[in-house]
């Protein structure tokens, strides 16, 4: 039973990184565009969903938070995706016109910046501490139901996962997508072909923010408090890791590698401590993520479930 | 009919004037060749056209409008394709979805009609798949229709480059070098395709080509370029028979 639960745990969280993850796949996998604000489209999803669904109350030794809303959990999942879809059509706003490299420098300090002002904004976001007491959607109606809270959170997670990912396969594969895919091939011939190529980029942004966004309201909602340090960089990079691992521009793979990626790490927490090295587990469980990037990757470049002719075929130089 | 009317271009790179007073006129159903040795202003002109480059003075007017300004995509949605001179094909998108990416004013370009399959998408995307169909038959590229077109030769490449362009329907078809790495079979077979488009369908043509041979052929008229600035213009003959412009090619030493 124990297990059950703990593998209903690593299942949530492996969905609201797929969540990522498929956000992540439209920008890099079907358009081309290096996003590495991930951890802020989550972070706004998250704070956003929780502001608006918390009362204004002391929180902590030193809270000041002013604002609150106390509004239904409904509300606040879909504000927290449309206003971190909102902060991607800002960011891409700004920034879309530059090329690969300088749109990666540009969004990684966005997203930092985004981080920061939760940080210090504390009217709004109690700032470095915690934000608590978020509520969980219908767990009162659940708990009359013979079905633990996590079991029904998971389907809940799970349902958008399926969801999202029909609607951006479809997306994908339609003619929407053959434009991102175009971008992302060259987006000189999408120019000469009629295509705004700056507003499929712009869409294509705002799109896979807004499903990051979506990502942080359930994970939000999920663990009651929040506090700056969830939305390091580093969660941007694990995402990378997921979609680079299942292979970019396979929706499937996304979710595969956040799957992958999540498993990973929380198996990795059972270790018991007489096993060598075992306090140093954080550490070398971001070694480990590392080992096993390469060896996909070695094996095969396009991952696991990515498209290896695309590839090579990509990568032709003619004749 | 005037078509394309091109008034003053003028274009320069640091010191360098690539390209100088540049004016012609390209009438409706008209086929206008740009020749000139290397170094002439072909390609910049064209780029200029096209709106990949912004002219430092000057004016290009479409269909009566005022494009000088418009960017490449805006120009394109007028009815001004170009192709490029190596020839751009995706190389990691199939034939079939190189030539739908083409077609114009896609009700399913929208994310969310595409993700819903609403407004009209699937019975468009199925009367442009009849229209590749009949192009890539017609370009002996319909059995390669599913193949990654990085895998295509470069002959095959540059015919799918030029059915990728007609799929968007042009009125002005620009051509850069559409003969380049072309054998002299595929060539004639190039050059009569244009012509039928002319005639079945009212396009027009401008393309900036090496292969003289071609150009003499088929263009209505020729505008010879040197060292930045129209020389010549006139029918193939007189522009053939203009000493100014051999001794372009030829550097004075005939």
């Amino acid at each position: 039973m124990a297990l059950l639960d703990l593998l209903l745990v690593v299942g949530i969280i492996a969905g609201v990184y797929s969540l990522l993850a498929i956000g992540m796949n439209i920008h890099w996998g079907d358009t081309g565009l290096l996003n590495f604000a991930h951890a802020a489209f989550f972070a706004v999803g998250a704070y956003t969903s929780a502001i608006l669904t918390t009362p204004v109350l002391e929180t902590g030794l030193l809270a000041e938070r002013v604002v609150g809303f106390d509004l239904p959990v409904v509300a606040g999942i879909a504000a927290g995706t449309v206003l971190a879809a909102g902060l991607g059509f800002v960011i891409a706003t700004t920034s879309v016109r530059l090329e690969g490299d300088y749109l990666a420098m540009v969004t990684l300090s966005s997203a930092e910046l985004v981080r920061l002002v939760i940080h210090n904004e504390a009217w709004l976001t109690t700032g470095a501490q915690t934000l608590k007491n978020i509520p969980r959607p219908l767990e009162s109606t659940v708990t009359t139901l013979p079905v633990s809270y996590d079991l029904f959170y998971f389907l809940l997670v799970w349902g958008l996962v399926a969801v999202t990912y029909l609607l951006f396969e479809r997306m994908s594969s339609g003619p929407f997508g053959r434009v991102l895919h175009a971008i992302r091939e060259n987006d000189d011939v999408a120019l000469a072909l009629g295509k705004d190529v700056s507003r499929f980029k712009l869409k294509s942004f705002a799109i896979g923010a807004g499903v990051a966004g979506l990502a942080g309201s359930l994970w939000a909602h999920y663990v009651y408090a929040i506090s700056p340090v969830m939305f390091l960089p580093s969660l941007t990079f694990l995402i990378w890791t997921a979609v680079i691992l299942g292979g970019a521009g396979s929706y499937a793979g996304a979710i595969l590698g956040a799957v992958v990626i999540v498993v990973l790490r929380q198996v990795t927490r059972f270790i018991p401590g007489s096993v060598p090295f075992a306090d140093q587990l954080p550490y070398i469980r971001l070694m480990f993520v590392g080992v096993v990037l390469v060896v996909v990757l070695y094996y095969r470049p396009e991952g696991l479930l990515g498209n290896a002719q695309r590839l090579q075929a990509g990568t032709s130089e003619g004749e | 009919m005037t078509l394309l009317s091109v008034d003053g271009l003028r274009k320069t790179f640091g010191g360098i004037v690539a390209v100088e007073d540049v004016s012609f006129d390209v009438d409706r159903k008209e086929i206008v060749g740009v020749i000139g040795p290397n170094g002439a202003g072909k390609s910049t002109t064209f780029r200029l056209l096209t709106g990949f480059h912004t002219p430092d003075a000057g004016r290009v007017e479409f269909a009566g409008e005022d494009v000088t300004d418009l960017s490449p995509d805006a120009r394109a949605r007028r009815g001004m394709i170009r192709t490029f001179q190596i020839a751009q094909e995706l190389t990691g998108m199939p034939v079939m979805q190189n030539m739908l990416l083409a077609a114009q004013g896609h009700p399913g370009e929208r994310a969310l009609t595409s993700a819903l399959g609403v407004g009209g998408t699937d019975a468009f995307e199925a009367e442009q798949r009849d229209r590749a169909e009949e192009l890539l038959k017609l370009l002996e590229l319909w059995e390669l229709r599913d193949e990654y077109a990085g895998n295509l030769s470069g002959g095959q490449r540059k015919l799918l480059e030029l059915g990728r362009s007609l799929m968007a329907d042009p009125d002005l078809l620009l051509l850069d070098e559409p003969m380049a790495g072309v054998n002299p079979d595929l060539t004639d077979r190039l050059l009569e395709r244009i012509l039928d488009l002319r005639d079945q369908r009212d396009m027009t043509f401008l393309f900036v080509e090496h292969d003289i041979d071609a150009v003499m052929r088929i263009s209505d008229t020729v505008v010879g370029m040197h060292n930045g600035a129209v020389l010549s213009m006139g029918s193939p003959a007189e522009v053939q028979s203009d000493d100014r412009m051999l001794e372009a090619y030829l550097g004075g030493e005939i």
